[in-house]
């Protein structure tokens, strides 16, 4: 293959990633990685080098969406991006030191604790001010977002065990160059009770903050092909767009069903490959 | 505050297309210089250090005489749509000043802090 028509290519596979990534807010990253290298060939440290860098496209494309319908929650996303840049700064750090394998399975084996903790949970209504964390309420994290019977408000649990798996998803983020909005959903959807809705969309905030604060590094490191970047990126970024936009369409439940099942082939493919079977 | 996210928005998107229209025009720049060439990508060696730090892809993107290093446009594109979150938590900071949140200026400017100690390290 030629290197337009494999341009082409990837970035067609990179748009479909980018529709998925933005609607269940994984942003992309972790879809195509896999996508890169099974389906491409490609070395694994430039298809996460370009994985990283189209992270940051979908979440600007989708939160910037998220961000005027005011479903985000700024104060909880900053708030928590605290915990995320610097676990990334120490993953992207680490990341060159570290057996690939062993990471793979560690990897794997998390996404799954992740689908296991979000099959477990029951459709609960938002919090109150009395049900939340009194440090939430300190440090005004509680918030609203618009519903059509109007504003629903909502009450913020869990603040330091949340806060402390942000710094694990921002690690794993730096690590193995990944969003990791699963890890971010996790923490605001089944720690902290924020509303699913919401958690979406505040993390698709974070996973770009997130991701820059890695890929400086990774460029350092010469990860990032320019030639391999922008068709990932662009193909992601027009894919986001189009996922922001499905978001409004397509019900919760539904959502939450694609998320689970993504993540669970994705963390079996992880644990596969640390163990050295070969996949696709 | 709502009028500052409806701003802040629109900062994304703004930057998010300029970053993607200059990758788009390096990307077809590129690829209309390298038609016959075979994808690069199977074997890890690293970028060149000219794609490694920032500066150095600048120059190297305006030196006209290197024709078919296309690439480093492409670069400067990365660049740009990698500062856009930095830019946005710097907005984010300011935005929280100006409303006299001090709390989340602070929190705001930590993150900007944590963002360029990585980029310029």
């Amino acid at each position: 293959m030629n290197e337009p028509l494999f341009d082409i290519a990837v970035a067609g596979a990179a748009f479909l990633a980018g529709v998925l990534g933005s609607m269940i807010g994984l942003g992309g990253g972790i879809i195509i990685t896999p996508v890169l290298v099974l389906g491409f060939g490609i070395d694994i440290r430039y298809a996460m080098g370009a994985a990283l860098c189209s992270v940051i496209a979908t979440s600007s494309g989708a939160a910037a969406a998220y961000l005027r319908d005011g479903i985000s929650n700024m104060r909880v996303g900053m708030f928590l991006c605290t915990a995320t840049t610097v676990g990334a700064v120490c993953g992207a750090l680490v990341a060159a030191h570290l057996n690939t394998s062993a990471l793979s399975i560690i990897f794997g084996g998390a996404l799954l604790v992740t689908v296991l903790l979000s099959v477990r949970a029951k459709k609960e209504k938002p919090l109150t001010d009395a049900e939340s964390d009194p440090l939430a309420l300190r440090l005004r994290l509680n918030g609203a977002f618009p519903t059509a019977d109007g504003e629903q408000r909502y009450g913020v649990a869990g603040v330091i065990p949340g806060y402390l798996l942000m710094w694990v998803a921002g690690l794993l983020s730096g690590l193995l160059g990944i969003g990791s909005g699963a890890f971010k959903v996790v923490a605001m959807d089944q720690v902290m009770r924020i509303p699913f809705k919401v958690t979406t969309a505040t993390s698709n905030f974070m996973i770009g903050v997130t991701a820059a604060a890695s890929v400086g590094i990774y460029l350092k490191k010469g990860y990032l092909d320019p030639a391999l970047v922008a068709p990932v990126s662009l193909g992601v970024l027009a894919g986001a767009f189009l996922g922001a936009r499905l978001l409004t369409v397509v019900p919760v439940a539904l959502l939450r069903v694609v998320f689970l099942f993504a993540v669970s082939i994705i963390a079996v493919q992880m644990i596969a490959r640390g163990l050295g079977f070969q996949i696709g | 505050m709502k009028n500052f996210s409806v701003f802040l928005a629109r900062v994304m998107v703004t930057s998010t297309l300029i970053a993607a229209a200059v990758i788009a025009f390096g990307l077809i720049w590129f690829l209309v210089t390298h038609v016959g060439a075979t994808p690069g990508d199977h074997l890890f060696s690293g970028e060149p250090k000219y794609f490694r730090d920032p500066l150095d892809m600048m120059w190297r993107a305006l030196d006209l005489s290197a024709v078919g290093h296309r690439r480093g446009l492409i670069m400067i594109g990365i660049v740009l749509l990698l500062l856009g979150p930095v830019l946005r938590v710097g907005l984010a900071a300011w935005g929280y000043w100006t409303e006299r949140d001090r709390l989340y200026a602070g929190v705001s400017a930590f993150v900007f802090i944590v963002l360029a100690v990585s980029f310029f390290w």
